[in-house]
């Protein structure tokens, strides 16, 4: 049986809004197995969303992580992830989980080229590799018999950092113009790596793509540079919030099939959040469905669609619209979550709604293997 | 049935300038001869990416966007159609130009233009900023009927109430702003709005693509209903293929400005002929896990309307591009039971 | 179920959103205690302001031109009695605040001043806004060649420095006004002409502006060169207040005129705009039914902010001496009055600090609680922030 790589447990996140205290996330249970992706769907206002970025403890204010437990897998060890340190946690954001976001053109920085915004990540979690590499082409360099004073000298430079990164030397060094050449190798060095990224991305002519800057490219371009900062440094997990809501449906394949690919080569986990049950049965191994802040069944993707469980997964599939059949819908409107109603927040949808399910919460509950519920219509296990 | 709205070589350039004197440099070609025909009663699709041209399109119907060239005939009789289309064969300008300015949408201006208006409306794609924030919705709501001179005071209240009714609104809901309603709720709003004039059409801009899943559906219900009850003409405007496949009963697929295949919804939707509607509709993804998961077929994305590419504006990125396809370009051609293809390698 | 259309119930149902809104609005005032502060500073003077003649009672004919208590130029002290008896029958007994050079009564002053005040700040303000709505609207709304006319236009008002220019126009002012009705008509045809003509043509856009332009260089080949003379001119008599009122609603009003037109930009962008075009609207109804509301919440608050910085530079005026005439309640001019009593010698400087510390004071309150009035609106307006 495959390890988790990731698992969430009773995860409660509330905003404080100028309206009243929003509960986003009312017990949020999920786990991510090692190597699969899972889909994350839902409506809006679910909480999906929100449920990816408290597993990078990057809600925003005035959102509030309550309680719960994020346990991450870090090479074999688990990392409590709501209780580190900010150090910490900076070192996984972007090196062993990365995220990509819905809109490119907004999740990139519009003043940078599209090339220094991938080498902004590499720098800070790959610098070692870089400069080690930089060693290696400065060697081969004054090995080639070029004229070598200062590249000996950066050599050196490199050298002395990567033993001793805080040494006198470099902190001296560091600011004089010509002494901080070494700085321009690795860059360089960053760059070539940049321009590998984007070739794997697909995106023809990387070379000249690695100096644009985010407006002259085109939508699918932009999620594509999104894509590459995110897989820069490798990440074990990948969170991908809506990756492709805004775009065409021809660049959605596109980018779904680099997904894919992507993931083979980089063996990587992938945490897809959306709300298109099509792009779910696509691409996910297994699903979680989030209805008003909790996940209400969750299970391997071919269970999910043949045999759901929960009302509102039901309602979810027969509202996709087919031809020749009259439109389904889900009668009334999502809850404001400001004051939620009490017990199963679909109560007042649901139309088996029962007296339990007005006053208390279900828990979730291992119906099948690996096919969870949140309902009372199902006894425990 | 017969046609409501025909349009002929309809045009929409947008000038670039560039440099210090603001010359033209070049036109984005946003519409770039259109000839549609649009039956009486039936709910007609129009569906591609952005930026091929269909909002351009449809607003430059209804006359909020001015045409560069071409013609627009909205519910001309048959036999003023059938002796245009004999002057433009034979050439007699007077006599045409005539006809045209009596019924040609593109020449029609002030009062003509207004009463034309109430023939013809817009829901547009998202209610929250299409409801102007500081009115209330009887007063949205009622704002064509004054407009256009048709109601006043009590008779046009009356109307408001049963044109209110008919959307699932009640009395209770005229005294408020459009920010106390849930987004569907607003849609609604804009529906009642667009249908208070009793217009022979209505275009649909996208009307479900900023509403949740569960809502969609009843929205969709309401557009059936509303079109069976007043007989109205549809064009749903949409990039969400599989609803507009649940809804329209002819579609057409547009690219870069041009049509490139219009069948019936059915036909299309098993057989694109296309190459470009071939790729369209093999990507759209399937709510179905056990189904063989797709490639893509395309590469590349969709270029700017600013220069398109020579003869068929797919040919750069089509799989079965010939040596013909980038020399000339296709003609809408029909190839049996209404089904018109664009396409060199069809014909 | 039937419909009664009763107005009455109309109107009370039609308030009921309205009332809601403003009870909203109200509630988001009180939560910040700054914009509480402010709006009672207002109020406070808008008391005094209305009750002037019970709290300060009039002892002249005149009540705005202060009266003096004797010739002596040398201002007098907090407590002094009151020694004419005119005066004393209309009720004065001491002199509260004291006296400024002259024997003017600060108290006095003071709370017929507050009336002064309001005038001017709200009038110069009002004026302002309206020509500035008018124009910015227009020239917003149509862009184009009618933009960059208007804009140029307010360029040129903008360029001079505010308080010199309205100096320059106080003096250059004249008594008696022969003001050309005919060119004021053909500024407002000029600026609004075009919109109410397609309005009532119902035609819009481009057609609307050239065939109005084309009407209006008629009317000024006619009129300067067919005519020659002025016809419908009115001799205005202007009084020095008047001429303050007049010059400085004419440097207001650039501001307002460059914030509607911005407003008017981004609002034509919206959809409800287009929404509005489809069902027929006019463009004047446009202007103003859904471009004028949506647009005008930040001049509510510049205006607010406007008032306080308008009795300022009136003051400055009345400080130089070309603002109210010499005697006349107006706290610039108490100021004015207490130039010379500033320092009084090396012995006892402050000696004579009452005749400008309090009218120096009262203008800071009064300026004070518009600015706070003026943040107050500007949060609780702020769309962003509301719930809508």
């Amino acid at each position: 049986m495959t390890e988790d790589i990731l698992k969430v447990e009773d995860l409660h996140v509330n905003f404080y809004t100028y309206e009243g205290v929003v509960e986003a996330l009312d017990g949020v249970d999920l786990n991510i197995k090692k190597g699969e992706t899972l889909g994350i769907v839902g409506e809006t206002g679910c909480g999906k969303s929100v449920t990816g970025l408290s597993v990078l403890v990057l809600v925003p204010p005035p959102g509030r992580i309550e309680s719960g437990k994020v346990v991450f897998v870090e090479k074999g060890k688990p990392v409590e992830m709501l209780t580190q340190k900010e150090t910490l946690l900076r070192r996984i954001r972007g090196r062993n989980i990365s995220m990509v976001f819905q809109d490119p053109r907004s999740a990139l920085n519009p003043v940078y080229t599209a090339g220094n915004q991938i080498v902004e990540v590499l720098l800070h979690h790959r610098i070692k590799e870089l400069i080690k590499r930089a060693i290696d082409l400065l060697d081969k360099e004054i090995q080639s018999g070029k004229k070598g004073f200062l590249k000996k000298f950066y050599k050196n430079a490199l050298q002395t950092l990567l033993q001793n990164p805080r040494s006198l030397r470099i902190a001296i060094m560091r600011r004089i113009p010509i002494l901080n050449g070494y700085k321009r190798i690795v860059k360089e060095e960053a760059k070539k790596e940049a321009i590998e990224m984007l070739r794997l991305m697909k995106i023809p002519d990387p070379e000249r793509v690695v100096d644009m800057y985010p407006h002259e490219l085109s939508g699918g371009m932009a999620q594509r540079v999104v894509i590459a900062i995110a897989l820069a440094c490798n990440p074990d997990l990948l969170i991908a919030d809506e990756p492709t809501t805004n775009l065409d449906v021809t660049v959605q394949l596109q980018i779904l099939q680099l997904i894919r690919e992507l993931k083979e080569k980089l063996s990587s986990t992938i945490a897809y959040i959306t709300h298109d049950m099509g792009i779910v049965a696509e691409m996910c191994d297994r699903v979680a469905v989030m209805y008003a802040g909790s996940v209400v069944e969750l299970g391997d993707v071919l269970e999910i669609f043949q045999n759901p469980l929960h009302p509102y997964t039901k309602a979810l599939l027969e509202s996709i619209p087919r031809p020749e059949q009259p439109f389904k819908s889900i009668g009334g409107i999502v809850p404001s979550l400001i004051n939620p109603p009490k017990g199963c927040r679909f109560n007042d949808r649901c139309p088996y709604t029962m007296e339990t399910c007005r006053k208390v919460k279900p828990k979730m509950v291992e119906i099948k293997k690996d096919h969870f519920v949140e309902c009372f219509l199902y006894p425990k296990a | 049935m017969s046609v409501l709205i025909e349009t002929r070589k309809l045009k929409k350039y947008y000038p670039v300038f560039k440099g210090i004197l603001r010359r033209k440099v070049a036109e984005v070609k946003a519409v770039d001869g259109v000839n549609l025909k649009i039956l009486k009663g039936e709910c007609f699709g129009l569906v591609g990416e952005s930026g091929c041209g269909k909002t351009t399109f449809v607003k430059t119907i209804l006359r909020l966007v001015d045409s560069t060239a071409g013609n627009i005939y909205l519910n001309v009789p048959a036999d003023a159609i059938d002796e245009i289309d004999k002057l433009e064969k034979s050439g007699d300008s007077k006599r045409l130009r005539e006809l045209r300015k009596k019924y040609d949408l593109t020449k029609f201006g002030g009062s003509k233009l207004l009463l034309m208006r109430r023939k013809m409306q817009i829901v547009h794609q998202d209610p929250t900023t299409s409801l102007d924030p500081r009115m209330l919705v009887k007063d949205i709501v009622a704002e064509p009927l004054i407009v256009q001179g048709i109601a006043k005071g009590s008779t046009a209240r009356k109307r408001v109430l049963e044109i209110l009714h008919k959307v699932g609104l009640t009395e209770r809901h005229l005294y408020r702003y459009p920010h106390e309603f849930s987004v569907g709720q607003r849609q609604r709003i804009a529906v009642a709005r667009a249908l208070v004039t009793n217009p022979d059409f209505v275009v649909l801009d996208e009307p479900t693509s900023s509403v949740d899943v569960s809502v969609r559906a009843q929205l969709l219900n309401l557009f059936q209903d509303l079109q069976k009850d007043f007989n109205l003409t549809y064009i749903f405007v949409s990039h969400d293929l599989s609803i507009v496949e649940c809804i329209a009963q002819r579609v057409a697929v547009m690219y870069l400005g041009k049509i490139v295949e219009l069948a019936q919804t059915e036909e299309l939707y098993k057989n694109p002929l296309h190459p470009y509607a071939q790729a369209l509709f093999a990507s759209i993804p399937i709510p179905d896990p056990t189904v063989k998961k797709r490639r893509p077929m395309l590469s590349g994305e969709v270029p700017s309307p600013v220069n398109p590419p020579a003869g068929c504006r797919f040919h750069p990125r089509c799989p079965k591009a010939m040596e013909i396809c980038s020399r000339q370009e296709p003609e809408l051609k029909d190839i049996g039971n209404g089904h018109l293809v664009a396409c060199h390698t069809i014909h | 179920m039937s419909v009664k259309y009763s107005r009455l119930k109309e109107i009370r149902a039609g308030l009921d959103p309205a009332i809601k809104e403003i009870r909203f609005t109200l509630k988001r005032i009180r939560k910040s205690p700054l914009s509480t502060a402010g709006i009672a500073i207002i109020l406070f003077f808008a008391l005094i302001a209305i009750f002037a003649e019970v709290i300060a009672p009039p002892v002249t004919r005149d009540p705005y031109m202060m009266w003096h208590d004797g010739y002596s130029s040398i201002p007098k002290p907090p407590g002094t009695p009151v020694l004419d008896p005119i005066a004393q029958k209309a009720g004065w007994t001491i002199h509260l605040l004291g006296t400024s050079e002259m024997q003017y009564d600060l108290l006095y002053g003071i709370i017929w001043g507050t009336r002064t005040a309001f005038r001017i700040g709200v009038l110069v303000e009002a004026i302002a806004v309206i020509l500035g709505i008018l124009i910015g609207s227009i020239s917003g709304y149509y862009g184009g060649v009618i933009d960059e006319i208007m804009m140029r236009f307010t360029d040129v008002v903008l360029a001079f420095p505010g308080l010199i220019l309205s100096m320059a126009l106080v003096i250059a002012l004249p008594r008696v006004w022969p003001m050309d009705f005919g060119f004021v008509l053909l500024l407002i045809a000029l600026s609004v002409g075009p919109t109410i003509v397609g309005h009532f043509l119902k035609i819009q856009g481009r057609w609307v502006l050239v065939s109005t332009l084309v009407a209006v260089l008629l009317f000024i080949a006619l009129y300067t060169w067919v005519l020659g003379t002025r016809i419908w001119t009115i001799n205005m008599e202007l009084s020095q207040l008047d001429k303050v009122l007049i010059a400085l609603a004419l440097i207001g009003w650039p501001g307002y005129c460059r914030v509607i037109r911005g407003e008017t930009f981004r609002v034509k962008q919206e959809a409800y705009v287009e929404a509005a075009k489809a069902v027929g609207c006019s463009d004047l109804r446009i202007i103003a039914r859904h471009i004028l509301p949506n647009s005008i919440y930040p001049v509510i608050i510049m205006a607010s902010l406007g008032i306080g910085g308008t009795v300022l530079t009136a003051a400055a005026l009345s400080f130089l001496g070309i603002g109210a005439p010499a005697g006349y309640a107006d706290w610039g001019q108490m100021i004015s009055f207490a130039r010379n009593w500033i320092w009084a010698g090396f012995q006892n400087p402050w000696q004579y600090w009452y005749t400008f510390t309090i009218p120096g004071i009262v203008i800071f309150f009064f300026v004070l609680g518009w600015n706070l009035l003026g943040d107050a609106f500007r949060d609780v307006l702020d769309p962003t922030l509301r719930r809508r």
